[in-house]
């Protein structure tokens, strides 16, 4: 044991004071790599996180608005409507101005709130019609159509889209009209109980759909439109966004690209177990009101794949026996065997943009999914190691600069179908299970390898979403 | 300059410094990662590694201690790091005990420091962490097993192993030089 302490102070002081030749340039690449380092501020995926995030974000909040201005339009129509059945008017109060820019506004950007109307009681207005167009995301304000609303005439107007030049004569022509209503025409003591339907009725106007407070419930809203073009924006929309994880198997196959190399599959499939993996990610979902959804997001996963070889190692050791007289009595070889494991944690790691389609069914309780789609691969990374068609170990670290480099830092487009039951413990929080599939349409290796590295994932994601 | 200048002129990111610092220190970690690395070129590797967190990392040096210690000690982790990504682990399957066998003391001493460092780059891979662990940087075999995470035992083994290798290796050499020697005085007779 002394003998020990003395040569290992010995070996110490000798190795720790001894400088090794280094070699010229290494402190250049050193710097190099420093400030290869320090231009990048942000890592690829933080980078394409931040983007996938902003761009939700902005796909929600302009859904949002779009909402809101939705409904500030619908209520603008009401008050049109309502304003129509009053049946007193006098020339100076009756003030219907159209402001010719409004009124230039392209027709086709603006169908959503049509109103029209005809008069039986005023001559001169029954012979002609009232054209006007508003833009839907215009107050009435903005848009400078000002109806009095206790002082209107008794006028039914038909708003549809019309050139400029129309619009001025349309607004002389009411003038005109309001100047020859009587006075002294009985006021409405009605106007604040009826609703728009049913002074509708009552007056034989047509009323637009959009002017209806029932227009979103879905039992009544297609009850009577007949003139209306009901596009995307008069739909409603939600906004969801989703927190995922999941447990997932990952099922891999080799297929060989050379008769050759089926030899080597068969040791990479013998030495490379299949380890339960997970992932993580996020989702935001646009749904319509008829359980359409379109979803986006980003995800992480972590394909894991430990590995085990045992080299083994036979070692001969010749044991010489002798007598007190040095002379040899007999020669014994004793051969030892060691086996050396190998243990690695190998995995690869994946960030996609998921792009899904989706249907769900909306229960009071439970809401039901189902989707479809692709998740588009931005970065795939690897780490451990793997034997090469040699037999050797060998590292296939994404850092390593020396690795064996046979995978692709792209893995492509991967398919992907779920189920999913939400559990609303809130209205606006719901508890997500959606077992899912995902099949990766490309090999992860490049095509130089012998072989095609394939998979299939499957799991149950669960999470939270939030209903904004 | 001071030591403390070189460090403060490398906070600064002042390259002369810089330079200067991995000047002074290089050709030693450089004998450090040689005595993990399997080849050169992969030394060459951890060196450099080593050195991007030397110099990232400079403003966490307290003072405390030499600071040729903190740099070997990043050297040493670096290496170490590198070993645990592709970890070797020795089991020892109907082995007799090993007597722990001392290393000649003459023959290290007769070497070079490259014929050592050539002769500890051959034992394998898992022996010759351990022994460098053991033997040139102290550690415990507790520490070498938390290190590696492997238990006590095999790091005792492995120590033990590695010794005999390296004993015998140097018997080789011992032996090999001894041949040169006759052969040298014949020749000068």
């Amino acid at each position: 044991m002394k003998d020990n302490k003395n040569t290992d102070k010995l070996l110490r002081d000798k190795l720790n004071g001894y400088e090794s030749p280094v070699p010229a340039g290494l402190f250049e690449a050193i710097d190099a790599q420093r400030k290869e380092k320090k231009s990048k501020p942000l890592l690829p995926w933080y980078a394409a996180a931040g983007a996938a995030a902003l761009t939700v974000i902005a796909v929600g909040l302009f859904f949002f608005l779009t909402e809101t201005e939705k409904e500030n339009a619908v209520q603008t129509t009401d008050r049109a409507v309502v304003t129509t059945e009053n049946p007193t008017v006098t020339a100076e109060e009756n003030s219907f101005e159209i402001n010719k820019e409004t009124a230039a506004l392209p027709s086709e950007k603006s169908p959503a709130i049509i109103v029209e109307a005809k008069t039986d009681k005023t001559a001169a207005v029954r012979e002609k019609t009232q054209t006007i167009t508003e833009h839907k995301t215009a107050t009435a304000a903005e848009n400078k159509i000002n109806f009095i609303a206790d002082e209107k005439p008794a006028v039914q107007t038909e708003i549809t889209p019309v050139a400029v030049t129309d619009l001025e004569d349309s607004q002389k022509d009411f003038t005109e009209t309001a100047e020859n209503t009587p006075e002294d025409t009985p006021i409405a003591e009605e106007k604040a109980v009826l609703t728009a339907e049913e002074k509708a009725a009552r007056e034989n106007i047509v009323v637009s759909p959009l002017a209806s407070k029932d227009f979103f419930n879905t039992d009544t809203r297609y009850a009577a439109m007949p003139k209306i073009e009901c596009g995307w924006e008069s739909r409603k929309l939600y906004i969801y966004f989703d927190a995922l994880t999941s447990l997932d198997m990952a099922f891999r196959s080799f297929d060989v690209r050379s008769p050759e190399s089926a030899a080597y599959a068969t040791l990479r499939n013998e030495t490379e177990q299949i380890q339960e993996s997970f992932s993580v990610g996020f989702r935001a979902s646009v749904v319509t009101a008829n359980g359409f959804a379109v979803r986006t997001g980003l995800n992480y996963s972590k394909i894991r794949e430990p590995i085990t070889q045992r080299i083994y190692e036979e070692e001969a050791r010749i044991i010489t026996t002798e007598n007190e007289f040095g002379e040899v009595l007999s020669i014994d070889t004793i051969y030892e065997t060691n086996i050396l494991e190998f243990r690695g944690r190998n995995s690869h790691k994946l960030l996609d943009i998921p792009l899904l389609v989706g249907y769900e069914f909306d229960r009071p309780k439970y809401n039901f999914a189902f989707n479809t789609g692709a998740y588009l691969n931005i970065l795939a990374r690897q780490q451990g190691s793997i034997l090469n068609p040699a037999g050797e170990i060998v590292s296939i670290d994404s850092d390593n600069r020396n690795r064996y480099n046979v995978f692709k830092d792209n893995v492509g487009l991967s398919l992907f179908g779920s189920v999913a039951v939400n559990y609303k413990i809130t209205p606006a929080i719901h508890f997500i299970f959606e077992p899912y599939a995902r099949y990766y349409l490309d090999s992860f290796t490049l095509d130089s390898h012998e072989l095609e590295q394939r998979y299939f994932t499957a799991g149950m994601q669960v999470g939270l979403r939030l209903k904004m | 300059m001071t030591e403390h200048d070189l460090i403060q002129g490398c906070i600064r990111e002042d390259k002369d410094c810089q330079r200067e610092l991995f000047n002074r220190y290089a050709g030693k970690m450089l004998t450090v990662t040689r005595r993990y690395a399997r080849h050169r070129p992969e030394a060459e590797d951890l060196l450099q590694d080593a050195f991007i967190k030397v110099f990232n990392n400079l403003k966490k040096f307290e003072g405390k201690g030499s600071f040729e210690g903190w740099i070997r000690r990043i050297t040493v982790n670096t290496a170490l790091k590198n070993y645990n990504k592709s970890s070797f682990q020795k089991e020892n399957i109907g082995l007799p005990d090993y007597h722990d066998s001392p290393v000649d003391a003459e023959a290290v001493s007769n070497l070079t420091e490259e014929e050592l460092l050539k002769e500890i780059a051959q034992l394998p891979e898992g022996y010759r962490v351990v022994f460098n662990l053991y033997v040139i940087e102290g550690f415990s075999h507790k520490e070498i097993a938390d290190a590696l995470g492997i238990g006590e035992s095999t790091s005792r083994s492995q120590l033990v192993k590695a010794r005999k290798l390296l004993q015998e290796k140097l018997a080789h050499f011992r032996t090999l030089l001894g041949f040169a020697f006759m052969a040298l005085g014949f020749w000068l007779k």
